[in-house]
């Protein structure tokens, strides 16, 4: 039922479905109909859009077919037509790539400062060294583990449903996981350079920004690009557990049954990904190539 | 002529257990153009490497203008390795960085963190810089990025780099090994130069014997980590060339 509606609501060129005229719900009124009953039908009719025949099966039995009028509707034309859904929606898919963009501004500091702890070749091999290599690898393997859907269950208990704990998820998954990419850019890189700046008498944060970081800053901004790419499809899934943005949309729609509106926004968010992974890839192989 | 380096019975034992260097002793005086030969492991950089602590000896004494380096920690470690400038066979220069700034870090050692970070608006540093630049003949390269400089072009930008240090001695660890013979000889020159001019003590390690009798003023030879050979180039008979490179050893010249 539900991916049948999904996929009609995707695939569908058309769809017949049901509505009801305002005349035919004041007359409902008047007859013994259960009040949920009515409160669905009157839902459907404010909408002023057709729903799938599935759903009202049930409801055609106890009213009769005479009160609803059967019809076909192209589906994402009509979506498209209907405005307000459409902004609706954009403005919700603004949301959730300012989610993911945030997300990911937030973290690059985080991880930044926290990879070259987490890198092994910079880290000296005393006691001390070794445990602050080793405390900031394994919890950031921990919180990368977890799902950023399970982040955003927790943040939404602590600082409730809504954008922000959407945000803070994409923030903790982001951090742990670009820690990791960039500590390993970080014990890639050349260590002649790193001797030779070593050995004009350099402090270690001297040799850090003199010799790492210049050989990383291209690999960085690769990988931080493509990051926010996977943050963006992390939060239209976030916003799937109050997370905000078009998730969040998604979510009510379905569980509003209004698939028409779940095929567009199905239709937007492939469309927003799609193009933000080709953008990706591009920028990241220029970055890289350079 | 006083002793610039003193070195006593200096060992290296890396953590896989290779004893690299078995009691090293020498004493270099000051204005020698030392040229290090030996095998191929037979621990030349693992000795230069560890006269200025890159790597940690396992025992012994080092003294380099009357310091003691083993026991320098920090700020001291800094103030010594600053008058030591390094040369390496791959040059070592940082890639995506302009040849000027690669000169400008041979400064850091002298300049606090923010001084470093903001080279470009000193101008007396800059202006030093770019007279280094002139000296190995790449001035007008100094906005050129060092990735896009030829082999020998980088070598010498290292070099004004180690001369951005004002150092006292310069560690030349198989400087010419990735280039051809002539651009070897024309970065040789340099180094000869700065030995000459500039009195600054050379230890330079080479593969050719060549390089060895026209620019060295003493040779020392590593065999398995122990010194068999203390002499003038001159001195390097048949017999003391298959000591140093074993009896199959044939002498190849280049020039
Ligand atoms: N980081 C290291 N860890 C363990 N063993 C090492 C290390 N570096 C060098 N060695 C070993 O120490 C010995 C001396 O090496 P070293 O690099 O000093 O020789 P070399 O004379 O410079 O040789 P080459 O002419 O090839 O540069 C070799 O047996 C080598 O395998
Ligand atoms: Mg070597």
């Amino acid at each position: 039922m539900w991916l049948g509606g999904i996929a009609s609501g995707i695939f569908d060129p058309s769809v017949t479905g049901y509505s009801l005229s305002a005349e035919s719900i004041n007359e409902l009124e008047k007859e013994d109909i259960p009040p949920d009953v009515l409160n669905t039908l009157k839902g459907i009719q404010n909408r002023k859009y057709s729903t799938r025949k599935v759903f009202l099966q049930d409801i055609e039995k106890r009213i009769g077919k005479d009160y609803l009028r059967e019809y076909k509707t192209p589906i994402l034309r009509s979506a498209i037509r209907n405005n307000d859904l459409l902004n609706i929606a954009l403005s919700a898919l603004a949301e959730t790539i300012f989610l993911a963009l945030l997300a990911t501004v937030f973290a690059i500091p985080f991880a930044f400062v926290l990879s070259f702890f987490a890198a092994r070749n910079l880290m000296p091999r005393t006691w001390l060294g070794n445990i602050v290599y080793l405390v900031i690898r394994t919890i950031a393997t921990i919180f990368r583990s977890i799902e950023a859907i399970v982040w955003a269950i927790i943040f939404s208990v602590w600082v409730g449903i809504g954008p922000f704990a959407g945000m803070l998820a994409l923030m903790i998954h982001s951090i742990a996981a670009l820690t990791k990419l960039y500590s390993e850019q970080i014990e890639n890189i050349d260590t002649g350079p790193v001797e030779a700046i070593k050995a004009t008498g350099a402090s270690t944060l001297q040799t850090w920004i003199y010799a790492v970081i210049p050989q990383i800053v291209s690999p960085f901004l690769a990988f931080t690009i493509y990051r926010w790419d996977i943050n963006v499809r992390m939060a239209t899934i976030v916003g799937f557990v109050g997370g905000g943005g078009i998730g969040l949309l998604l979510l009510q729609q379905q569980q509003l049954l209004r698939w028409h509106n779940v095929g567009l926004l199905i239709w937007l968010i492939a469309f927003v990904v799609w193009v933000m992974d080709m953008t990706s890839a591009k920028v990241r192989e220029k970055l890289v190539g350079m | 002529m006083k002793n610039i380096i003193k070195l006593t019975d200096l060992h290296k034992i890396y953590e896989g257990g290779t004893h690299a260097l078995k009691g090293v002793n020498l004493e270099v005086k000051e204005g020698e153009f030392l040229i290090l030969l030996g095998l191929s492991g037979s621990g030349k950089s693992t000795l230069l490497r560890c006269m200025n602590r890159l790597i940690e000896p396992t025992s012994g004494k080092i003294e380099i203008d009357d310091e003691n380096v083993i026991t320098a920690k920090g700020k001291r470690l800094r103030k010594i390795r600053r008058h030591i400038g390094m040369i390496f066979q791959q040059f070592n220069l940082i890639k995506n960085m302009s040849a000027l700034t690669n000169v400008l870090s041979g400064k850091l050692g002298y300049v606090t963190l923010w001084h470093a970070i903001t080279f470009s608006m000193h101008k007396n540093d800059v202006a030093l810089a770019l007279k280094n630049l002139q000296r190995v003949g790449l001035e007008q390269f100094a906005k050129n990025k060092a990735r896009n400089l030829s082999g020998g072009q980088q070598q010498r930008v290292a070099i004004a780099r180690a001369l951005m240090q004002n150092p006292r001695v310069i560690f030349a660890d198989e400087p010419v090994a990735s280039l051809d013979p002539a651009t070897a000889d024309s970065v040789m020159k340099y180094l000869g130069e700065l030995n000459k001019n500039d009195n600054i003590t050379i230890l330079c390690s080479l593969h050719f014997l060549s390089l060895a009798r026209k620019y060295g003023t003493r040779v020392v030879a590593l065999k398995d980590g122990n010194i068999v050979f203390d002499g003038t180039p001159k001195e390097i008979d048949n017999k003391k060339f298959k000591d140093i490179y074993g009896e199959d050893a044939e002498e190849v010249e280049i020039r």
